[in-house]
């Protein structure tokens, strides 16, 4: 394997991808769902026309973090909202918030990947697994001078980006500095909000020109969040496990947030041995339904975000109804 | 028997130090309340102070129009650009409140962690505990 770095032994969890976006779930897809198929072609199209522009030295990297198993979901976002607020074609300037919140997307997959020694993302090794922590951490950085480029003519677009950024860096190292020991959901809703739930409200900031889907492109994010956490407790269930890997790398999932109230559960995710991830893993279990119904009261919080501030909320509920759905997957 | 049944159930007996906490947890909600009241009525008052103002310099540009020199386009001018600051004056206040409010409701939130004693203690060794979502 070239450019071995690190000894991460991170396990491949399941992951829902593009295929199935387009696939399972609902029918036709959530791509096709929200007619939104030629668009994300496009996108694609516009990804690797970028990547041929790109410098030579960057091309590998590049074309190894945009190959594949990209699921697209923060451009159906931007696109999503831009429709619920002006409802017409996609234009030119959502076809670029897009394409820079996908950019900006993989930039923090990559960095999260190192910081987190994961060795798979997307069914595959990560960027510094198959080219080295130096080459990775440049690629990333290239990944946000680029960015800024594209959006060099539009100004909101460029302080968006750079609040989402700020966010994301400011979040990680209150987080390292506090070093908290989590109590409970409240735990899990700081990092759920911070991580994906800026992302998706700057996308919907993006979208919609402005701010009034802001608090619904949060509350999506948190959502999307939430169900992926309570997928991985499930779809490991399925398997007899219950977030193995999650429960092992003291990840503060949902159910595990809940699940937590317990002090005697909480000593045990503090202190996860051998023994103790067993236990951990039936409590995460336990703890699905009342996940579940957070997630509902979430579900309703983001639709009713829509109905009261868009002037066509047909997308955004479809897009609502699909998260939710993701966490039975 | 039936003394042993009123001990332990006689309101006056009951351990208050096992309610502290849920005192404090209702307290913190009650101050919560309270400063987000405060915190409309300073807004109103500082919104009202803003209007109130912006009025009377619409008078007072009202009646400095009566001056023959002054045409009404430029009248007209003058009021929009009084008007605008006066709003800009009362979404500065909004903003400045939110962000008074947002601080205070967060020093309320630690405490309210603090009533749980482990979370006061943090771990020596940092544990990045989510991963980014794909």
């Amino acid at each position: 394997m070239e450019g071995k770095v690190l000894k991460g032994q991170r396990v491949l969890l399941p992951e829902f991808d593009l295929a199935e976006m387009n696939s399972a779930n609902t029918g036709g897809g959530i791509i096709s769902d929200l007619r939104l198929g030629s668009e994300i072609a496009r996108l694609k199209s516009e990804v690797d026309k970028w990547i041929d522009s790109c410098s030579e030295e960057m091309r590998p990297t590049l074309r190894w973090q945009f190959s594949g198993g990209a699921k697209y979901f923060r451009p159906l976002t931007v696109f999503s909202c831009f429709r619920a607020m002006f409802n017409g074609e996609i234009d030119k300037q959502a076809r670029i918030a897009a394409l820079v919140v996908e950019l900006i997307h993989n930039m923090t997959l990559i960095v999260d990947d190192i910081v987190d020694e994961s060795q798979y993302r997307r069914k595959k090794l990560t960027l510094h697994y198959q080219f080295g922590i130096l080459p990775a951490l440049m690629t990333s950085g290239f990944i946000v001078s680029e960015a800024y480029r594209l959006v060099r003519s539009h100004p909101r677009t460029i302080e968006l980006v750079s609040e989402l950024i700020s966010r994301l860096g400011v979040a990680e190292c209150l987080q390292w500095r506090l070093r908290r020991r989590p109590l409970g959901f409240e735990d899990w809703w700081q990092i759920a909000s911070e991580d994906t739930g800026s992302m998706f409200e700057i996308c919907a900031c993006l979208g919609s020109r402005g701010e009034r889907l802001r608090r619904f492109g949060l509350l999506l994010g948190v959502l999307y969040h939430g169900c992926d956490d309570v997928a991985d407790v499930r779809g490991v269930e399925a398997l007899g496990g219950g977030g193995e890997a999650d429960v092992r790398d003291g990840i503060l999932t949902l159910p595990a947030s809940i699940a937590i109230r317990n002090p005697e559960i909480s000593a045990l995710f503090l202190n996860p041995t051998e023994e103790a991830r067993r236990q951990l893993a039936a409590a995460f279990q336990a703890a699905l339904p009342l996940a579940e119904q957070r997630l509902d009261e979430l579900a309703a919080q983001a639709k009713s975000e829509a109905i009261e501030n868009a002037r066509d909320p047909r997308d955004l509920l479809t897009l609502i109804n699909y998260t939710r759905g993701l966490s039975a997957r | 028997m039936d003394y042993e049944y009123d001990y332990y159930d006689y309101p006056d007996r009951v351990d208050l130090t096992a309610h502290e906490p849920i005192l404090t947890i209702a307290s913190i909600l009650g101050q919560a309340y309270f400063q987000c009241a405060l915190s409309g009525l300073r807004f109103g008052f500082a919104a009202t102070k803003s209007i109130v103002r912006g009025h009377i310099r619409l008078i007072d540009n009202l009646q400095a129009s009566r001056n023959p020199e002054q045409s009404r386009e430029e009248t007209i001018r003058t009021l929009v650009d009084e008007a605008r600051g006066c709003l800009r004056d009362v979404g500065e206040a909004a903003s400045c409140e939110v962000r008074r409010l947002q601080s205070k409701l967060g020093t309320l939130q630690e405490v309210a962690r603090e009533v749980i004693v482990e979370g006061n203690h943090p771990d020596s060794v940092y544990i990045r505990r989510w991963k980014a979502k794909s």
